[in-house]
């Protein structure tokens, strides 16, 4: 626990041993993946236990992106997520910035019913959601979706750049008014700029959120046209006989850059999160 | 079959886009224009105007409904009077910037809430859908769908209290054992050993991977024949028996551990996903607690230890109380989300083979909105759910202003 004291070597044996399991299971599924994403076509469902299969082949990742729509779920995946993204970005940041700067009635009541929005189940807010749009017409369209997305992370994301902006000195934006900025242009060409970390984190779990999103796309796309990656990827996996190689070698695809960015930034956002959450 | 199409989902967002942006223009506009007149003496006689105009253009030439025409119409005299009589200028700037996000929250939280309300107290089901489409009437119900709900003995579902105990049950496993193994990790982890980083960076991977890919995967090795969950306990089996045939002793079957038909047996199915989900939720804990140890000044232990404390008393009373303040509202908040995982649970149970009997309460109300299409039926479930929730949420208030820290706060 304590630098103070050398690690004894007895100890130091015992912590990488106890590391060394605790990484094994961590990475047990994902060994998993990759096995079967190598594994050729006709010997799918073998109980071969060997990490890479001695006769392996990239069949598997050739025919998804060849026999399967797989790069039209990554576009339809990728427009859905940037567009929540944008958008819960933009508002997000208005938003904290009024309730990071400013005193007014409703501000304490306003931080306390967002965080209650995030105690509310998804599905519960999903069936009204649903049967507005079926009835106006939206089911089963992006516009639908994206809007649907954007209920459940706007929230998240005002409390962690309320509590990032909390950091920045005021006197900064108070130097600039006496400047003669307008509030607007303080909040724009002063906090904004020194703000890009925290937007970025909060540009990065929105997009999260929703490139990872299932359920709901599930419940409001019907078209198979329209199906993001989540969509597709369970259609294969219900396959469990035939297909459960191309899920795989889809898996490994879309999780290497995924887990690539989500390292990188997840450390930022930890710290926002603990920074949102002591913070009243 | 391959070939990518691009354009029309690109044209519906960008028209989303700027459906949104013509919306929050709209918005700051209306608000920045009321700012500016409400001095003038014509101010309320020219909202009531608009008012008038409004409802009437929506009713009689966009052929909205009565009820909408009435409410949206009433809506610029009522901003009129707040700024006449409440605002009266003050608070310009920061309701500006707040405006746009809380309308948006507002209409997608509170509207749905309140229809839910509304939809719990009549009677829509797949049957009455499209009378509701197309004519816009439902029967009245009273609280019939709330005594189905809590009815004991229900022929259509799973007992309402039987499945709030495994919830509960659900709820309390993942958390002990997120925040047990969570912590020991980084225990671990906050030693000076070689190589901490790419322990770490491994630690996180169930994290960082996509969850439905994580689950899946998950859900196929416990595949009875073919998954490795089995074969695994197949050979500690047959490690840690004697003997072969008829005379066989294996110790460890006799309590049970052998394997097991995961997806179809109810009892080994709910094994299966707390095992999931305790794998997932593991690296928020460890990275939380982690913070929290790094966050802890060296100097308490040095003092510890020339007064001559022991390793176990510096975690005891050093440590512990230290990582309290960081670790309770990350537990409140893991409590809240183990409570509300649909995710994991619905993949994990809603397929072909699956068994209904592993079920927490979110994911009940998705399958019986969803799958069942009860939705007056699941409108007044997931009211019954929101009631404990809010429950939930009062403990959560209580102990976060217990852990208020007075040099942070």
């Amino acid at each position: 626990m304590s630098s103070l004291e050398k690690v004894s070597r007895k100890q130091s044996i015992l912590t990488h041993a106890f590391l060394w399991v605790a990484c094994l299971v961590a990475l047990f599924p994902v060994s998993r993946i990759i096995t079967i994403s190598l594994r050729p076509g006709n010997r799918l469902l073998s109980s071969d236990m060997s990490l890479i299969p001695s006769d392996a082949s990239l069949d598997s990742y050739v025919k998804i992106i060849t026999e399967k729509p797989f790069l039209q779920w990554l576009y339809n995946s990728m427009l859905i997520t940037v567009s929540t993204s944008l958008i819960g970005v933009c508002l997000a940041a208005t938003a904290a910035y009024a309730f990071a700067r400013y005193k007014f009635p409703g501000r304490k009541s306003g931080l306390l019913f967002l965080m209650t929005t995030q105690m509310v189940p998804g599905a519960m807010l999903l069936l009204p959601i649903y049967l507005v749009l079926t009835k106006i017409g939206l089911n089963n369209t992006y516009t639908g979706l994206v809007v649907a997305y954007s209920v459940t992370t706007l929230p998240f994301s005002i409390w962690i750049l309320k509590g990032y902006f909390d950091t920045v000195p005021k006197s900064l934006e108070e130097a600039a008014r006496i400047d003669g900025c307008t509030e607007f242009g303080a909040f724009y060409r002063i906090l904004l700029p020194l703000s890009k970390p925290s937007l970025a984190i909060v540009f990065l779990f929105n997009f999260t959120q929703a490139w990872n999103e299932y359920l709901v796309a599930s419940t409001i796309l019907q078209d198979s046209r329209l199906r993001t990656w989540p969509l597709g990827l369970y259609e294969l996996q219900g396959n469990f006989n035939s297909e459960w190689g191309l899920f795989a070698a889809g898996s490994v695809l879309i999780s290497v850059p995924v887990i690539l960015l989500f390292l990188y930034s997840s450390k930022y956002m930890i710290s926002g999160l603990t920074l949102g959450g002591v913070k009243g | 079959m391959t070939g990518v199409s691009l354009l029309p989902a690109l044209l519906e967002i960008v028209r989303l886009l700027l459906l949104v942006a013509a919306a929050v223009a709209l918005l700051v506009g209306f608000l920045w224009a009321n700012y500016k007149t409400w001095r003038s003496e014509y101010y309320l006689a020219g909202a009531g105007l608009i008012s008038f105009v409004l409802g009437v253009e929506l009713h009689l030439v966009l052929g909205a409904g009565l009820n909408a025409s009435v409410a949206v119409g009433l809506l610029p005299i009522i901003v009129a009077l707040v700024f006449r009589f409440l605002i009266r200028g003050r608070w310009m700037v920061p309701f500006l910037f707040a405006a746009p996000a809380t309308v948006g929250v507002a209409l997608l939280f509170l509207y749905p809430l309140a229809f839910e309300i509304f939809l719990s107290f009549h009677r829509l089901n797949l049957e009455t859908l499209g009378d509701w489409i197309r004519q816009g009437s439902l029967d009245f119900t009273g609280i019939e769908n709330f005594i189905q709900v809590l009815q004991v003995g229900s022929q259509t579902k799973e007992s309402f209290w039987l499945v709030t105990a495994r919830t509960f049950a659900w709820t309390g496993i993942n958390l002990v054992f997120h925040v047990l193994l969570g912590l020991i990790l980084a225990l671990f982890l906050n030693q000076k050993v070689k190589g901490v980083g790419v322990y770490r960076t491994i630690l996180m991977l169930p994290w960082a991977i996509p969850q439905l890919i994580a689950v899946l995967a998950w859900r196929g090795e416990f595949h009875s024949a073919y998954g490795y969950v089995n074969h695994l306990i197949q050979i500690v089996n047959d490690v840690f028996s004697f003997g072969t045939g008829e005379g066989r002793l294996a110790p460890l079957e006799w309590v049970g551990f052998k394997p097991q038909e995961w997806w179809t047996d109810p009892h080994a199915l709910f094994a299966s996903i707390c095992i999931v989900n305790i794998w997932l939720g593991i690296p928020f804990m460890m990275m939380v607690s982690l913070s929290g140890l790094q966050s802890i000044s060296k100097s308490y232990y040095e003092a510890a230890s020339l007064d001559g404390a022991s390793a176990w008393q510096r975690f005891k009373h050093i440590t512990l109380p230290l990582l309290k303040p960081v670790m309770v509202p990350s537990m409140i908040l893991g409590m809240i989300w183990t409570f509300n995982n649909v995710n994991v649970v619905y993949l994990m149970t809603a397929q072909r083979g699956g068994s209904e009997g592993a079920d927490i309460l979110v994911s009940d109300l998705y399958k019986q909105a969803f799958v069942y299409n009860r939705y007056s039926f699941s409108a007044a479930y997931a009211i019954v759910i929101f009631a404990i929730l809010l429950v939930l949420t009062a403990v959560w208030m209580k102990s976060s202003r217990m852990t208020e820290d007075p040099g942070r706060g």
